[in-house]
């Protein structure tokens, strides 16, 4: 016995709506799928694309699909997925964001809810840089506006793919913070002394430098206690690990790709 | 967290490795003053001889990177933020924890010898000439089994005393670092951003001319107490919980500068560089099978295209594979495009019988809601009731025992009520 009715649903339910929406990001897309031969990607290389919504679109349709009998299922279905696009372009970005520790989402929550762009565009890379510099850094702007990251995956050992949320003119790659080489940049072996004091100064350069060769023996063994004492004397105070590691770390490289 | 990236000093474990044991007493008073006492015994046990590679989450320089490290000191870095002092050796030296880790760069022509060993050897078996510390001095408990395998590293006594870090050098060698990784891949991004470092104390050995290899080990230094070795060996061995490979080349200019030019000079966007033209917009020839047997060769689009896609494509049919083909009457070729695309999905789906299921439960309910709303809009009551239903056809006047609502039991409305029941049913 029915007692009461509700409302005919209409969107898709929660699961099946972000189901559609990884779906929208390409994800479980057989990598031949996305890149027909090597060519496209070769070695050592960086390819910038838009993603095509017809393709997307219908790749969503034949999930649908499944157990459909007859036209009028097929129909049906249609507007269902008319109706539920709109949560599913607001959800674009939470499959990211679900992923994402807490610690790391400072300033990203006021995106949440928010509809996406008309066009989804990406890179993809192809280099060893993937490979060695784990945890490596990406960020897109077009023009001053910096867009959301919707995927940033490696696919492969050395590729790896990248999806924003509206036209990218605007790439930034950095080395990864954990990463960060330690030591000199170059054969003098001579480090500027940074400030550690806990006020506007800090991370600016003295005007002291350490030469590290007066702490490395023959073999190139380096005398670390003596070198903190060093740092110490002209910070003014005893330093530990991580003040010193804060004095030997190089800063971090980064490099933009910009739309001509 | 606010700072993008902090260092801290060390991290220590809230226990270290070791035995404990648990005393428990429970004091009562009721029917007599009495104690109840019970003891228990656990332990931590940490790896003491061989990590496991998912421990690690980077190196630099990366496993058989090439490039010019001589000025640089390489690191590991540790997902586990308390590693380098979860054991001690040794007491603690101005206040601070001294890590039970270190990690010593050789290159292949120091005279190093490096082998595999079963654990319970290294702990049992003495060689001659070689030192190790006395099973008494290492931790009874630890995580690998006595037959596991473990990398040793044996270094002729010289080389030893030439690189190993003192004492006083060790507690700055190692410190923890808390990172943002909102800008990095979903993979990183979901860890909590907490790393331990451990950092080498010696510029990688390079070659003039030509690339040197090193090897880098971690090495553990449970037992060895103050760090000499004794004076009639002429070797000391040393447990490498994790080694890698570099090859350093002095003035090469490899490093991420490098890498990124590389990337700069073959950087396009996508297909436009490839040779035909009908490549350049995308399309690639992929044979085709047909259903009636014969075989083509149609084109295919993959998802990432050069341009901004703003037309939407009208399907012929939208519920099939075979309605998105499209036909070229000029060449003769279909474009296989968005029905590779439509099946892809198809199978995607089937791949995943759960959502598979919740689509076809979803669309059996849609169905049932759609035709009681047909129902209800045509029998205009509010409520459908069956046996409400029978009792009016029926003619009879126990709406009230019924329990239903205060219109349908007026009196006054039980005509029209009878009246619409046979209105809709024609």
């Amino acid at each position: 016995m029915i007692q009461t009715m509700a409302e005919p649903l209409r969107q898709f339910s929660e699961d099946i709506v972000e189901f559609m929406t990884r779906l929208r990001l390409l994800y479980e897309v057989p990598f031949s799928y996305l890149v027909t031969e090597e060519a496209v990607l070769p070695p050592e290389s960086i390819r910038f694309f838009y993603i095509d919504g017809n393709w997307t679109e219908a790749l969503v349709q034949g999930a649908l699909s499944v157990g459909r009998v007859s036209e009028a299922d097929g129909i049906s279905d249609w507007t269902l997925q008319r109706l539920s696009m709109s949560t599913v372009n607001r959800q674009l970005r939470q499959i990211r964001l679900q992923l994402m520790h807490e610690n790391h989402k400072r300033g990203l929550k006021e995106t949440e809810g928010r509809a996406a762009s008309k066009f989804q565009t990406g890179f993809l890379i192809r280099s060893g840089l993937v490979r060695n510099r784990k945890g490596l850094e990406i960020m897109g702007k077009n023009g001053d506006t910096r867009l959301e990251v919707l995927r940033l995956e490696a696919l492969a050992d050395d590729i790896l793919i990248g999806l924003f949320d509206g036209e990218l003119t605007d790439l930034v790659i950095a080395e990864p913070k954990t990463g960060l080489r330690f030591g000199s940049s170059d054969d003098t072996r001579e480090i500027k002394v940074r400030s550690v004091t806990d006020d506007d100064s800090f991370g600016k350069y003295l005007n002291d430098t350490v030469d590290l060769k007066q702490f490395t023996q023959a073999g190139g063994k380096l005398d670390v206690s003596r070198l903190a004492q060093k740092f110490g004397s002209i910070l003014g105070h005893e330093i530990g690990a991580a003040e010193l590691a804060f004095e030997l770390i190089a800063v971090a490289q980064r490099a933009e790709f910009v739309k001509k | 967290m606010e700072e993008e990236m902090k260092f801290i000093d060390y991290i220590k474990p809230p226990m270290e490795n070791g035995t404990y044991y648990i005393r428990a007493t429970q004091s009562v008073t009721s029917p007599e003053n009495c104690r109840f006492e019970d003891n228990a015994q656990f332990f931590i046990a940490g790896h003491a001889f061989r990590l496991p590679q998912e421990g690690i989450f980077s190196t630099y320089p990366a496993d058989n990177e090439t490039g010019e490290f001589q000025n640089i000191l390489p690191f590991v870095v540790m997902e586990n933020r308390t590693f380098p002092w979860e054991n001690s050796f040794c007491p603690e030296r101005n206040g601070v924890p001294v890590p039970w880790v270190a990690l010593l760069v050789v290159s292949e022509r120091e005279g190093a010898e490096e082998r595999e060993l079963q654990i319970g050897e290294l702990l049992e078996k003495r060689e001659e000439g070689i030192y190790y510390p006395k099973k008494e001095k290492l931790p009874e408990i630890f995580a690998e089994k006595k037959t596991d395998t473990c990398h040793v590293l044996d270094l002729p006594k010289e080389l030893y005393e030439s690189i190993m870090p003192s004492l006083d050098d060790l507690p700055y060698l190692c410190h923890a670092k808390c990172v943002n990784l909102n800008k990095t891949e979903d993979r990183v991004c979901a860890k909590d951003g907490f790393f331990s470092v451990i950092c080498g104390n010696r510029f990688i050995p390079s070659g003039d001319g030509e690339s040197l290899k090193s090897t880098i080990h971690l090495v553990s230094l449970l037992g060895m107490e103050d760090l000499s070795a004794m004076p009639d060996c002429k070797k000391v061995r040393l447990v490498s919980l994790y080694h890698w490979n570099v090859f350093s080349q002095k003035n090469s200019g490899e490093d991420f500068g490098m890498a990124i030019k590389r990337l700069k000079e073959n950087c396009s966007v996508i297909h436009a560089s490839m040779d035909t033209d009908l490549k350049r917009q995308g399309c690639s020839i992929k044979k085709h099978f047909t259903r009636t047997g014969e075989q083509t060769y149609s084109l295919y689009r993959p998802p990432l295209i050069p341009y901004a896609n703003t037309e939407e494509m009208e399907a012929e049919n939208r519920h099939t594979a075979d309605g998105r083909l499209i036909y070229d009457r000029e060449t003769g070729i279909f474009d296989v495009t968005y029905a590779a695309a439509w099946q892809l999905g198809r199978m995607l789906a089937l791949n995943h019988p759960v959502t598979a299921e919740s689509i076809l439960q979803f669309r059996k309910k849609q169905k049932l809601e759609r035709h009681h709303s047909c129902l209800r809009s045509s029998v205009d009551f509010r409520k459908l009731d069956i046996e409400h239903l029978t009792v009016l056809l029926a003619g009879t006047n126990s709406l009230k025992e019924g329990g239903c609502d205060e219109a349908d039991t007026d009196d006054t409305n039980d005509g029209r009520a009878v009246a619409s029941v046979f209105r809709g049913y024609r």
